[in-house]
């Protein structure tokens, strides 16, 4: 009997986060019948899309020890990039437009990325201010690139990523998959493979578990960290392309606020801030629950102002929860 | 005798998983004297230190001080009955001034309810002690500028503030030089005309015959004799601390032959820290490296692992002159290094065996697009947990929760699982217990007879002349002799190790 309450209280302690995102469904299912309506779930899917690229890639960062605050901007500068070199080619097609947005994404992720790795890697900046550097000149740049005004008149086959959906039915004439959220799926994938199967995602944990254990073991640790900002800024600027083409014109303004909304997704899930653990499939969880938290209370019509507080107290309280098994763990093992 | 005695302990006991660190040790301290307490590494100096300064709790025991029974549980009480302890390592802010750290803690207040710091009171009270203590200091420097000996200087006055009847000092002269260990020494000698008990826990025999009335040694955890420093001489002092008998776990059977030469290095040097070390590591042999903490021991297979750059000097692996300039290099040369620090420089603590036991060899286990050889890295932990004897779970468990003994043969299979030739092993069976000692020498000799070598380094007299081939002996920073394992004896290597 006490086996089973142990082995119980295992499960709840190591999926926490798994079961409030569980009961988060549940109550919103019975506090409101639209919750579960397949267009809300479409909706929910849609919305969360960006954050979760952009959540995938800061645990990189976050797991390495880092943080890194830019990808907001990045992910804006981006997009303002996109919609320039988009609109140089006014009769572009589905695939060439996405050629654009990819090739842009992985240019200025690529460059903002080196950018921020080379501080904190090389130049030994504190990835705090690395990134609140480049939170201001990317943010900056997408301003004085565009004057400050937004850049309209895209070709409609823009939005395609963004905005477009496939499998049309006669009660889904819009369609039932967002692009947007297959392109996520698509790429969650593939960086949660990069980060559990190969060498350098085993470097990555290596240096955030213990930084000088990696490095007399041989991980060139400059080179996996500015690795990981790169790879967190070309996943912002992608959400970033996302975002412009959802909108289909080019704001120097959006995604503000996003890299709180990523890192608090990321912490949600339970991916430390001082570094070796998490994983991108806890970054999606977190981003699900704040997406569904966020579409819960829209339904349940609570004003946004307040639905900021609650978030804030959900992430605390989760953030709190996490510390709380840390300790208890370490206690049990000096046992 | 009860009169001037200050502190006394009384049948003092404290056991450890697997050590017992203390047995019944008794010894009372006069008002006003200066004692050493000396014992080789693992004696119970610093054992019974915490316990007196309130950091251990002893097992069974009583802690007397002015006649009054004392139970310190935490730092703190002991503090405020006037014991203090000064360590190794400085506890000094770095960007407070000098008389801020003097009153760290213990700030005098403004008079009033706001929360103000009377800082020109505290600066003139700092100058006070200063100069009582014969000191010239300007109290308004940062703390951070100060040398190390200035720094010391600061923590003595702060422990005077604080009206300190016991100050303990744990080796005070290692960072300083001639000239400022003679201040110190005036300045003790001061303490003591006022009463103040010091208690002095070196290493330097020739300090301790300087400054010290008595001197109690302290043997694996018993109280062998404690003297008066007029009636005894060097000779007789480390003579009582060693005369450990050498146990039988140490597999003396296995002579290594010295054939192939696999590691020369050749004037080796980092200015300010060790200078000219040369030495030839043969196939199949142990090298032991001895010598006192702080003889920079460790700096010196940091500089071959390519941790720090030298400044001079040549490396030879196998005949050919080779520049290591980081770990990553070093493992190219199949040079392994098991540092003395496991929690800090030795595990990831929160990952699992398998992820500590195959980080160095990953690179060589991958396919093209760097995917791990996942079927690899299992089966190579697999055998060692077999081979090695690892007791723990499983492949996943989190290595924090295994024994030191299991935890540190996880980090020597790391380098035996990358194939390295070479392993420089510093302080390698640190507080780990008897049997995962054993265990780990037989591992140690059977990595050799195959083919390969070591470089020891071990502060444990019986350790390192019961394990290697040949012992060479540092001193600050200097080569001061070779022996071979035939010749080698405790008396030898300390001789050495701290007389000219």
């Amino acid at each position: 009997m006490k086996q089973h309450t142990k082995r119980f209280s295992n499960f709840v302690n190591n999926n926490a986060v798994l079961i409030v995102l569980l009961l988060l469904v549940v109550f919103f299912g019975f506090s409101n019948k639209t919750f579960l309506k397949p267009n809300n779930l479409i909706n929910i899917t849609s919305q969360m899309s960006i954050n979760v690229i952009i959540a995938t890639g800061i645990t990189f960062v976050i797991i390495t020890g880092g943080i890194d605050i830019s990808v907001g901007s990045v992910a804006a500068f981006a997009g303002i990039f996109s919609t320039f070199v988009a609109k140089l080619f006014p009769g572009i097609s589905v695939v060439e437009g996405l050629a654009i947005q990819i090739a842009s994404a992985l240019l200025i992720g690529a460059i903002c990325g080196l950018f921020n790795g080379i501080m904190v890697g090389y130049l030994k900046v504190v990835p705090m201010i690395a990134t609140l550097a480049m939170m201001n000149i990317a943010r900056g740049l997408a301003y004085v690139v565009t004057n400050g005004q937004p850049v309209y008149g895209l070709s409609n086959n823009f939005s395609w990523i963004g905005a477009g959906r496939i499998i049309e039915t006669e009660r889904f004439p819009l369609g039932i998959l967002p692009n947007n959220a297959i392109f996520t799926v698509i790429i969650v994938l593939l960086m949660h493979l990069l980060l559990t199967t190969t060498v350098f995602g085993r470097h990555v944990y290596a240096v955030g578990s213990n930084e000088a254990v990696a490095y007399l073991s041989g991980v060139n640790v400059k080179k996996i960290k500015v690795l990981t900002y790169m790879i967190s800024s070309i996943l912002a600027a992608l959400g970033g392309v996302c975002i412009a083409s959802k909108l289909n014109n080019g704001q120097p303004g959006s995604a503000e606020g996003y890299e709180m909304y990523a890192i608090a997704a990321t912490v949600l899930g339970g991916t430390s801030l001082s570094g070796g653990k998490g994983s991108v499939a806890r970054a999606v969880i977190g981003a699900s629950i704040i997406a569904i938290i966020n579409n819960g209370m829209n339904l349940l019509q609570i004003s946004s102002y307040w639905q900021k507080v609650i978030t804030g107290v959900i992430i605390l309280v989760a953030v709190l929860f996490d510390n709380l098994q840390r300790e208890r763990k370490i206690k049990t093992s000096v046992k | 005798m009860s009169n001037n005695c200050v502190l006394s302990l009384s049948n003092i006991s404290k056991s450890f998983p697997g050590v017992k660190a203390l047995s019944n040790v008794s010894l009372d301290f006069r008002k006003g004297e200066v004692h050493a307490i000396v014992g080789e590494n693992g004696a119970g100096k610093s054992t019974l230190m915490k316990i007196v300064s309130g950091v251990y709790i002893p097992d069974s025991g009583t802690i007397t001080i002015d006649n009054e029974e004392v139970s310190f549980k935490k730092p703190r009480e002991a503090l405020e009955k006037g014991v203090s302890i000064i360590h190794q390592e400085l506890n000094i802010a770095k960007d407070l001034t000098v008389a801020e750290n003097i009153y760290l803690g213990e700030e005098i207040r403004l008079k009033g309810f706001l929360p103000l710091i009377d800082r020109k009171r505290m600066e003139q009270l700092s100058e006070n002690i200063l100069e009582k203590m014969g000191v010239k200091m300007d109290i308004r420097r940062v703390s951070d500028e100060l040398t190390a000996s200035e720094q010391q200087l600061i923590e003595i006055a702060k422990v005077i503030n604080r009206n300190s009847k016991i100050i303990i000092m744990d080796e005070p002269t290692s960072s300083l030089s001639e000239a400022e260990i003679q201040v110190l020494f005036k300045i003790i000698d001061q303490l003591k005309r006022q009463g103040i008990t010091i208690i002095y826990i070196s290493h330097r025999m020739k300090e301790i015959f300087e400054i010290c009335d008595r001197v109690t040694i302290l043997r694996d955890g018993n109280l062998i004799k404690t003297m008066n420093i007029k009636d005894t001489n060097e000779k007789e002092v480390v003579a009582n601390m060693i005369g450990r008998t050498i146990t039988s776990y140490y597999d003396k059977t296995t002579r290594h032959t010295q054939k192939n030469e696999m590691l020369r290095v050749e004037d080796l040097t980092i200015d300010g820290v060790f200078e000219n070390i040369s030495f030839t590591l043969y196939e199949g042999e142990i090298l032991g490296l001895s010598g006192l903490v702080g003889s920079k021991r460790t700096d010196v297979l940091e500089c071959i692992f390519g941790v720090r750059k030298p400044d001079k000097g040549k490396v030879f692996i196998r005949g050919e002159e080779v520049t290591i300039r980081n770990p990553r290099e070093a493992h190219a040369y199949k040079i392994g290094f098991v540092t003395e620090d496991r929690r800090r420089t030795g595990l990831m603590l929160d990952q699992s065996v398998l992820a500590n036991l195959v980080l160095p060899s990953l690179n060589h286990h991958k396919n093209r697009i760097g995917i791990v050889d996942s079927k690899w890295e299992g089966q190579t932990t697999k055998d060692y947990i077999e081979k090695i004897g690892i007791k723990t779970p499983g492949t996943f468990s989190i290595i924090r929760n295994l024994s030191g003994g299991n935890q540190q043969k996880v980090i020597l299979s790391r380098w035996l699982a990358a194939n390295s030739d070479i392993l420089l092993l510093d302080e390698p069976t640190r507080g780990i217990d008897v049997n995962s000692k054993a265990e780990f020498y037989k591992i140690m000799n059977t990595f050799v007879s195959n083919g390969g070598g070591i470089i020891m380094v071990s502060s444990e007299m019986p350790e390192i002349l019961g394990v290697a081939d040949r012992i060479i002996v540092m001193r600050e920073g200097k080569m001061k002799g070779e022996l071979d394992s035939e010749n080698a004896t405790e008396l030898k290597i300390i001789e050495l190790a701290s007389f000219d």
